[in-house]
């Protein structure tokens, strides 16, 4: 898993590519720190992540759980593939804003 | 390129299979397995033709093509340490291998590679690893991940195998099959997708029959492809 962190006045983007599994336990810390800066959005471009399994799946409720006070908008761009399979079936796109 | 080694003296691990196996083919003997099982590996032994083995003294990987009055079957089998299938990305690379031999098309190969991983990771962490946990309801990643670390260190938790069989028959159903050392879930939710975790409810969504056995610990997934 590679991450790419591009942060702008009012955004941090995030940029993934590879498998993003339970494996990637540095990856979900470093996300997890970046929802407590002051920018109101946070950005996860999944448009490289080519696998995803269920602990990263589940990787991101925990990060929706924390983000519950902080009220920042998290959105998921661009899913393909099995990724977007995994979150059709996880309905995420009602839990988070999902662009494609 | 992988370090080859000379052929040596059949594992007990393997012995069982072999005496089943008319005509195999030892293809190598390696003294270390965290050295070969790799992509490579994987990949050699499924495009030979016909029946083939690799071993280690922890760990083999059989496969075999097998065909009686015109039905054909093929038949991958893995035992591996609870630890390779940790560390390593298993179902992506057995998956890779088998799309390079059979063709999958892309979209089954999706649900292929996803249930697989599935249960070779639910083996690993509530098999044999026996960590119930979850860190979306503990909210603690660095507990979950430490817990995990923990029972790795110990031989009797990363060297418990984990079995993983795959046929594949003239009808092109394909069925995986994912076996540990562990007790399994509670009943509850070995039986019902409701009541399971995200991976498993995704081992029922995404294949066609699912077969649970011993409470999870034996876990047949089967897809037409």
């Amino acid at each position: 898993m590679e991450l790419v962190i591009e942060q702008q006045p009012e955004t941090t983007i995030v940029g993934l590519t590879g498998s993003f599994t339970f494996k990637d336990v540095v990856t979900f810390k470093t996300i997890l720190n970046l929802l407590d800066d002051m920018r109101p959005s946070l950005v996860l471009d999944v448009h490289h992540v080519d696998f995803i399994d269920s602990a990263a799946l589940g990787f991101l409720l925990l990060m929706r759980e924390k983000n519950a006070e902080l009220k920042k908008r998290i959105v998921l761009r661009r899913p393909r593939g099995q990724v977007l399979k995994m979150f059709n079936l996880s309905r995420l796109e009602t839990l988070f804003s999902v662009e494609h | 390129m992988l370090p080859f080694l000379p052929h040596a003296t059949q594992s007990s691990a393997v012995n069982g299979y072999l005496q089943h196996i008319p005509n195999y083919e030892l293809i190598h003997h390696y003294s270390n397995w965290y050295q070969c099982f790799d992509k490579d590996t994987i990949q050699a032994t499924l495009q030979r033709p016909a029946c083939s083995v690799w071993e280690t003294p922890e760990q083999s990987c059989i496969v075999r093509d097998t065909a009686v009055k015109n039905h054909h079957t093929f038949l991958l089998e893995l035992n591996l340490t609870t630890e390779t299938c940790y560390e390593k990305p298993v179902a992506i690379w057995i998956t890779s291998a088998l799309m390079q031999r059979f063709g999958f098309d892309a979209e089954r190969l999706h649900h292929v590679v996803t249930v697989t991983h599935e249960a070779i990771i639910n083996a690993v962490i509530h098999g044999n690893l026996n960590i119930h946990r979850n860190p979306i309801y503990t909210h603690s990643l660095d507990h979950y991940y430490s817990t995990i670390a923990a029972h790795m260190r110990y031989d009797i938790f990363r060297n418990k195998r984990i079995s993983v069989v795959i046929t594949l028959n003239e009808q092109q159903r394909l069925s995986i099959r994912v076996k540990d050392e562990g007790s399994g879930y509670p009943r509850d939710v070995a039986n019902n997708p409701f009541n399971a975790g995200i991976g498993l409810r995704t081992i029922h969504s995404f294949s066609d029959a699912t077969h649970v056995r011993r409470n999870g610990s034996d876990i047949e997934m089967q897809l037409f492809l």
